[in-house]
């Protein structure tokens, strides 16, 4: 199947070497959200040496609603795009550990390019700060973090149950919280894939669903080679599908984690990750 | 990072696995006789009844109340689908797993689990589902989920591994990342393939993304992000004018918000459309870097507050990367070069696109607006609207691109300067999002509201 599919990202180079220079030797093909990347390990040119179940697509989130009512939605996609001739279902590949991240909003450090000064300000390193000080407006100083703190982690694990033909895909996600900060959900939820599941205030669904990303890849390609502005606004993504593992809860469930900064508020941060199981001998 | 990590696998580990065979079956007064009743030795972890347990099974049921007395009278479950579906039918009748016997029988023989032994206290077999089911009797709340359908985490069909990461290498995780994500086309567009000069990190992009956002700074500091977008300005740069937009510059690569900036640098606009200010910088530094998705969730959702499905995300990155968001108040590239002096002069130049190394001093590149308003000469200078002579030589035009309303108010601009002869379009053009490339609709429609899961069914 994957040896069938078409390389439809190959023929554009963009070199991101040397002060702007353009070069054909040191191709890193552009692509789009973060399908086919990277590509020495999920869309290499040799399709038997890709780990495309482990190739993220697009990571989403959002909220619904407002107040005690509003919900997270967080969503990744993977193995995309495909038409429905290249991927029929969900790879279920079991040893693919699919996560997605839960940060405090980030840590404030004066070294750091990410200062908020609408927030607070910082002081620089000094003796028994080792990393500064900030001071939310209004506050008073608080030491540094030297980095955004994990508050959750949401593990998904797909699985076939059952050694035979007709087995069901299922699909797996537990719930951690970090530093403090109590999971999103006490138990792991789990079922089919191609079904919605729902325990307690937690939604889950994975399965093969249509690529929502849209850009005009062609139109992006075209104007990388001939350096002139070629968007024509066609979707690349049309009528191309993607497995996705989709995930919803209240917001309020987002608990912070002990050394989350600031300490309060409610603003987070999400991202994932993919990571294969590694026998080690 | 590491705590974390580790902290989350013994999260893990506990909600899986512990509880289950250590506390099977449940106190019963001591009279454990025989889990699971099978017959032959008990090779089980039976920890919570009795040491009596000589490894005989006599069939003689827990007193666990005296509700399964019948149940119990058989000393042995066969391990078949049939077996087991009677067994777990009966004992989790106030637990159940499946709607019905013959639902479970379905089941069953779709699976097709591995066999195993009624002794598997663990595992994906149909021996750990049967084995539980036996133990259900004793407690049903406990155990049936572990003999239903999934497993319940103990005879489960999904690893059981820590989910903690390490490198093939090592010994300290059991899983090796592949791929990372936060904000769209960050890790694709902008991270090559490449050395990171400033670090000697050597294959850049598994690298990164085989880091955790925490670190991304390196890469914000690093050469090579710069020099990622400083590629899409010498390549877009002369088109963006050409439209009545305005570059920002890269020039001032990503530096700690307050420093000064003449031309707005590309990292550190506000992407809010604010004035930018020493107070005010919601960068795009901080919009890209670290690479994740940033949630406010008292504000309306929308990108960059986080991604819908339905959101434009090409436009707003690209824009922040190449426009200067405050139009009206620009300047052309290539004129900022002479800036680049003193210590570090050499490596600024060169990190700038708009500019080139002399070996002395730092010049306008030929591939600047300025350097291509030198090449005309005075002579040819008319021959580009975006060029002007000024102190005997062909330069940028410092009016070209400013919108006809604005364009009068700008020092020493008239209409004819300023290029109005395609209609100008208006400074709030030049905002996030700004660029028109992209298809502004997915191919679906995705209906507002959507329900759960949102994405829409495949094609």
């Amino acid at each position: 199947m994957q040896a069938l599919r078409p390389k439809l990202w190959a023929p554009l180079v963009l070199v991101l070497g040397g002060a702007g220079a353009f070069a054909a030797s040191q191709g890193a093909p552009v692509e789009a959200a973060d399908h086919n990347d990277p590509p020495n390990r999920v869309h290499s040119g040799t399709a038997s040496a890709d780990d495309r179940p482990a190739d993220i697509a697009d990571v989403f989130a959002w909220t619904r609603g407002t107040g005690a009512s509003q919900t997270t939605v967080l969503a990744m996609s993977f193995d995309g795009p495909n038409t429905h001739a290249e991927l029929a279902a969900v790879p279920c590949d079991p040893d693919v550990l699919y996560q997605i991240h839960i940060t405090s909003d980030f840590g404030v450090c004066p070294t750091s390019v990410f200062v908020d000064p609408d927030t607070y300000t910082c002081s620089a390193p000094s003796s028994g700060h080792p990393c500064g000080q900030y001071t939310p407006t209004g506050g008073s100083a608080t030491d540094c973090a030297p980095q955004f703190d994990d508050m959750h982690t949401i593990n998904v694990r797909f699985a076939r149950n059952g050694a035979a033909a007709t087995a069901t895909c299922v699909v797996q996600a537990e719930f951690a919280g970090h530093d403090g900060a109590a999971p999103i959900a006490s138990a792991a939820i789990a079922g089919a894939v191609e079904t919605t599941i729902t325990a307690g205030n937690v939604s889950l669904f994975a399965g093969l669903r249509d690529d929502a990303f849209f850009f005009d890849l062609a139109g992006f390609q075209a104007t990388l080679a001939s350096g002139t502005l070629s968007f024509t606004g066609a979707d690349f993504f049309a009528n191309k599908n993607t497995p996705v593992v989709v995930l919803e809860f209240p917001t309020s469930s987002i608990t912070r984690s002990a050394h989350a900064l600031p300490p309060t508020g409610t603003v987070f941060r999400v991202w994932g990750s993919t990571s294969r199981f590694h026998p080690h001998t | 990072m590491k705590q974390s990590k580790l902290l989350l696998g013994a999260l893990a580990i506990s909600t899986l696995v512990v509880g289950c065979p250590t506390t099977t079956p449940t106190p019963d007064g001591g009279t454990d006789a025989g889990m699971p009743r099978d017959g032959g030795p008990d090779t089980g972890r039976d920890t919570g009844g009795s040491t009596a347990d000589t490894g005989v099974d006599t069939g003689v049921p827990p007193t666990d109340g005296g509700t399964d007395a019948n149940a119990m009278t058989d000393v042995g479950v066969p391990v078949t689908c049939d077996g087991y579906c009677t067994q777990i039918t009966t004992a989790c009748s106030a637990h159940a797993q499946y709607t019905d016997m013959a639902a479970c029988m379905t089941a069953c023989t779709n699976a097709g689990w591995t066999m195993g032994t009624q002794s598997d206290t663990t595992g994906n077999t149909l021996g750990c589902r049967v084995y539980h089911a036996i133990a259900a009797v004793g407690n049903a709340a406990l155990h049936c989920p572990h003999a239903g359908f999934l497993g319940g985490g103990v005879c489960t069909p999904f690893r059981t591994d820590a989910p903690t990461e390490g490198t093939p290498t090592t010994t300290e995780g059991a899983y090796v990342r592949v791929d990372r994500m936060g904000m769209p086309a960050v890790a694709t567009a902008l991270i090559g393939p490449g050395t990171m000069p400033a670090t000697g990190i050597p294959a850049l992009k598994d690298a990164y993304n085989d880091s955790n956002p925490t670190g991304d700074a390196a890469f914000a500091s690093g050469v090579p992000l710069l020099t990622a977008i400083g590629a899409f300005h010498a390549l877009l740069d002369d088109d963006l004018i050409a439209a009545h937009l305005t570059p920002c510059s890269v020039s001032r690569s990503f530096p700690v918000p307050g420093a000064p900036a003449p031309v707005p640098a590309c990292g550190v606009q506000d992407y809010t459309g604010l004035p930018l200010s020493p107070a005010n910088t919601h960068t795009v530094a901080s919009l890209i870097l670290p690479d994740t998705l940033r949630i406010d969730p008292t504000a309306p959702a929308g990108f960059p507050n986080g991604r819908q499905l339905t959101d434009d995300v090409i436009d707003p990155i690209l824009s922040v990367l190449l426009l200067n968001l405050s139009p009206c108040a620009g300047a052309p590239t290539g004129t900022l070069c002479s800036t680049h002096t003193g210590a570090g002069a050499m490596a600024a130049c060169t990190a700038d696109t708009n500019c080139t190394w002399t070996g002395t001093a730092c010049a306008p590149a030929a591939t600047s607006r300025l350097g291509q308003c030198l090449a005309l000469g005075t002579a040819g200078c008319s021959a580009d609207p975006r060029c002007t002579v000024s102190g005997g030589a062909c330069v940028t035009n410092p009016c070209e691109g400013f919108p006809a309303a604005a364009c009068p108010a700008q020092t020493g601009c008239s209409l004819s300067t300023c290029g109005t002869g395609t209609p100008a379009p208006a400074c709030s053009v030049a905002t996030i999002g700004g660029l028109p490339l992209n298809p502004h609709a997915n191919d679906v429609a995705y209906p507002t509201p959507n329900n759960f899961p949102y994405f829409l069914p495949p094609h």
